[in-house]
């Protein structure tokens, strides 16, 4: 579930009903295109069956009209039928090709050829003149019936006005061209055998009517274009000739021997039955131009739908990456900021204010687009402007806190130095050993008391006002530190160089040797001495102050050693061990550094380290051991 | 290291460590106090190096109190110590033959203290 904690996710997880929705529907609707086309593929498939359906006719036609024409008597149309049962059979071929990709309707056309399985048979007996004329046009009648039928059957899949106009003129055509096709054999047969003999006439007579049917329908469906080349087929020389010997044909029914040439009939008939064909031909074209039509747009359509539906998902995606940018930048712009605020405007602006700058105000954070995230920022900006007004208000509580302690400890040291100097009066004529023992222990406990009131100024960042106008040696700055502790005399000065220091650092670095020597005394057991060392080195002076206490491990040191180093006020680090945080800023004051480390054997070593600025150049005095006596 | 506003550098209960009672009692503030010869060399720290360098001819305990800027009790403490130790020789005899110039030199110092 963690994965969806974060803006991006949730909105992607927002979006993607409504994606996943249209990216549906536009695959409904591709799908639907998709069936269409299908279908419209599936209607030029079958038109195109229709076309190869009807060539074949029209070769099985002329095979009938001459075969009729054979076993009528006419031993001229023998040569020919040759060549014709040839394209006869290959339009066959060509027939059986389309049907192999078994488009729609080809099951009753294979069914409808199915009643040609005799044909070779038939052939061979008109070839020896054993069949009889009305039978091979009764064969060939049946085959081309059954043909146009099932070609023609169920013409209206697609609901396409302009295909199912087509596809009705084609039929209507198919008709009028069988029509006119078997006028033409069968009084072809008439004409070699002399004379309608049977019933010959009657059916001539209907085959006649049929046409004329056919022909009629042909323009309530065709094209202006069909209906003209149509005309044009029926008005032309052939198609006067034609008509001409088939009205002397219908005039002489009674004669015996027609004033008709079978061969000159054959002509006629054939250049109309051919111009009929053109125009059917004509008409299968339209047919599968219109079904091409159909399959192209289709496609288009097709093509249409699956772009819109990939447009759609894909502007539905890029949308929501929008929209998902348009929040997540605004709010990760304003997270920076308010990084940025809380990193480093805020501290800068709160350290401003400390430093005394009441103006000081952090910058704004309200960088943001939309509403919600400028009141954000607006909120921000209010923290931050709060922080800041109470971190003034606290450097003021501060400030006015160290200028009270400051007072005080000015007054305190004042009276205390005030006393001292009437101690040092008393002590110096006092002849009593008694008087002058009590004499210094009072003077111990001032010198003390004023440390204690220098630790106060040090603390709100006072200088003690003690300066010295000369330099003064080391030891005795020592040994004014010593005066400052109160088991003074458990302090052993080892060795201790001749080393002057400046007469304004004196009362500093005795306070801070001091407060280090009293930490060791405390640290060390009672009947345990505090060792002093201070050595003149290249860079400066180093002291070192070694206790014999228990020492303090690895962290406690690290806790002492970080005091030190304290830069913060001892209001807010809450003084638990005020010693160690005077001894940092005393040490930050005089730019000495004081380290404390493990002694050698045991206990803790304190070492501070005077920069030669501290140290006067002077006369090297003599080494000093121990402290008196 | 004299009297200065911020007074004494080392408060003078810290030269001797507190001790005020000498470890002999007949020094009085014009008594004489000269260095033996050796003490110059030998491993004395602050005042008590200082006393031996003032006192290469003799000196009263109040000249030395005065010069070290200490109390009468502690110079006391310490010329005794040193005494104690043969680093100085006190002279006994000091109210029979005192010059005229030591009287005034015992006057200045005391005037000092």
């Amino acid at each position: 579930m963690h994965k969806l904690r974060s803006i991006r996710h949730r909105l992607a997880l927002l979006l993607a009903l409504p994606t996943g929705a249209l990216v549906l529907l536009g695959a409904v609707g591709t799908a639907a295109q998709a069936g269409r086309f299908a279908d419209a593929a599936r209607t030029g498939d079958r038109v195109a069956l229709v076309v190869a359906t009807e060539e074949f006719v029209h070769q099985l036609q002329r095979e009938r009209g001459l075969t009729a024409g054979l076993l009528g008597g006419e031993e001229s149309f023998r040569a020919r039928l040759g060549p014709q049962r040839e394209a006869a059979d290959t339009a066959r071929r060509a027939l059986d090709r389309r049907l192999a990709a078994d488009p729609p309707g080809a099951e009753r056309v294979r069914t409808a050829l199915g009643g040609l399985s005799t044909l070779a048979g038939l052939r061979g007996r008109a070839d020896t003149g054993a069949a009889d004329r009305a039978e091979a046009l009764r064969f060939y009648t049946a085959a081309v019936t059954a043909l146009n039928a099932a070609a023609l059957a169920d013409r209206d899949t697609t609901g396409d006005r302009r295909l199912a106009d087509a596809l009705a003129t084609l039929e209507a055509l198919s008709r009028a061209t069988e029509a006119a096709a078997l006028e033409r054999g069968t009084l072809s047969g008439v004409l070699a055998a002399g004379s309608f003999r049977g019933g010959d006439y009657p059916a001539f007579v209907r085959i006649t009517a049929d046409r004329g049917a056919a022909l009629a329908e042909v323009p309530r469906t065709a094209l202006p274009e069909r209906t003209a080349a149509l005309d044009a087929a029926l008005r032309g020389p052939a198609a006067v000739a034609a008509a001409g010997m088939e009205q002397q044909a219908l005039d002489g029914w009674a004669a015996t021997r027609l004033p008709v040439r079978a061969d000159a009939w054959w002509q006629a008939a054939t250049e109309l039955v051919d111009g009929l064909y053109v125009v059917q031909s004509q008409a299968a074209g339209d047919s599968s131009a219109r079904a091409g039509e159909l399959r192209s747009q289709a496609l288009r359509a097709l093509l249409v739908d699956a772009g819109l539906a990939l447009a759609a998902a894909v502007g539905a995606v890029l949308l929501g990456l929008l929209a998902t940018r348009s929040i997540t930048r605004p709010v990760a712009a304003l997270a920076v900021e308010a990084e940025e605020l809380a990193d480093r405007v805020l501290p800068e602006a709160v350290e401003r204010a400390q430093a005394g700058d009441r103006a000081a105000t952090p910058g704004s954070a309200a960088a943001a687009g939309t509403a919600e995230l400028e009141v954000l920022g607006a909120a921000l900006d209010r923290v931050a402007g709060t922080a800041v007004r109470l971190a003034v208000e606290q450097s003021v509580l501060r400030r006015n806190t160290a200028q009270s302690l400051a007072g005080l400890g000015r007054r305190n040291q004042s009276l205390v130095m005030r006393q001292l100097g009437l101690l040092s009066a008393l002590e110096r004529g006092e002849q009593d050993p008694a008087a002058l023992a009590s004499l210094f222990e009072l003077d111990h406990l001032a010198t003390r008391m004023r440390r204690n009131a220098e630790s106060l100024l040090v603390l709100v960042g006072e200088a003690s006002p003690r300066r010295w106008p000369q330099p003064v040696a080391l030891g005795d700055v020592v040994r004014s530190a010593l005066g400052e502790v109160e088991d003074y005399r458990r302090v052993v000065l080892r060795q201790v160089d001749g080393v002057l220091v400046d007469g304004g650092a004196v009362a500093e670095v005795a306070h801070l040797l001091a407060e280090l020597i009293e930490n060791a005394l405390a640290a060390s057991p009672q009947d345990a001495d505090v060792e002093v060392f201070a050595r003149l080195g290249v860079d400066g002076c180093l002291i070192v102050v070694m206790d014999r206490g228990p020492g303090l491990d690895e962290s406690a040191l690290d806790r002492a050693n970080a005091r030190l180093a304290a830069r913060e006020s001892f209001l807010v680090d809450g003084g638990g061990q005020l010693g160690l945080y005077v001894v940092g800023r005393l040490a930050e004051r005089l730019g000495a550094v004081v380290r404390l480390a493990p002694a050698p054997v045991h206990g803790v070593t304190a070492t501070v380290a005077l920069p030669p600025a501290l140290l006067a150049d002077g006369v090297r005095q003599v080494p000093a051991v121990g402290v008196a006596g | 290291m004299t009297g200065f506003d911020a007074g004494e550098v080392v408060r003078p209960f810290v030269i001797t460590a507190g001790r005020t009672q000498p470890v002999r009692d007949e020094l009085r503030v014009e008594t004489l106090v000269t260095a033996q010869p050796a003490a110059l060399a030998a491993p004395l720290g602050f005042e008590r190096h200082r006393i031996v360098e003032l006192c290469q001819y003799p000196r009263s305990v109040a000249e030395l109190a005065a010069l070290l800027a200490v109390p009468l009790g502690v110079a006391r403490v310490l010329v005794a110590d040193l005494a104690a130790e043969r680093y100085v020789r006190v002279h006994e005899r000091a109210a029979e033959d005192v010059s005229v110039a030591l009287l005034e030199r015992i006057r200045d110092g005391l005037l000092r203290l």
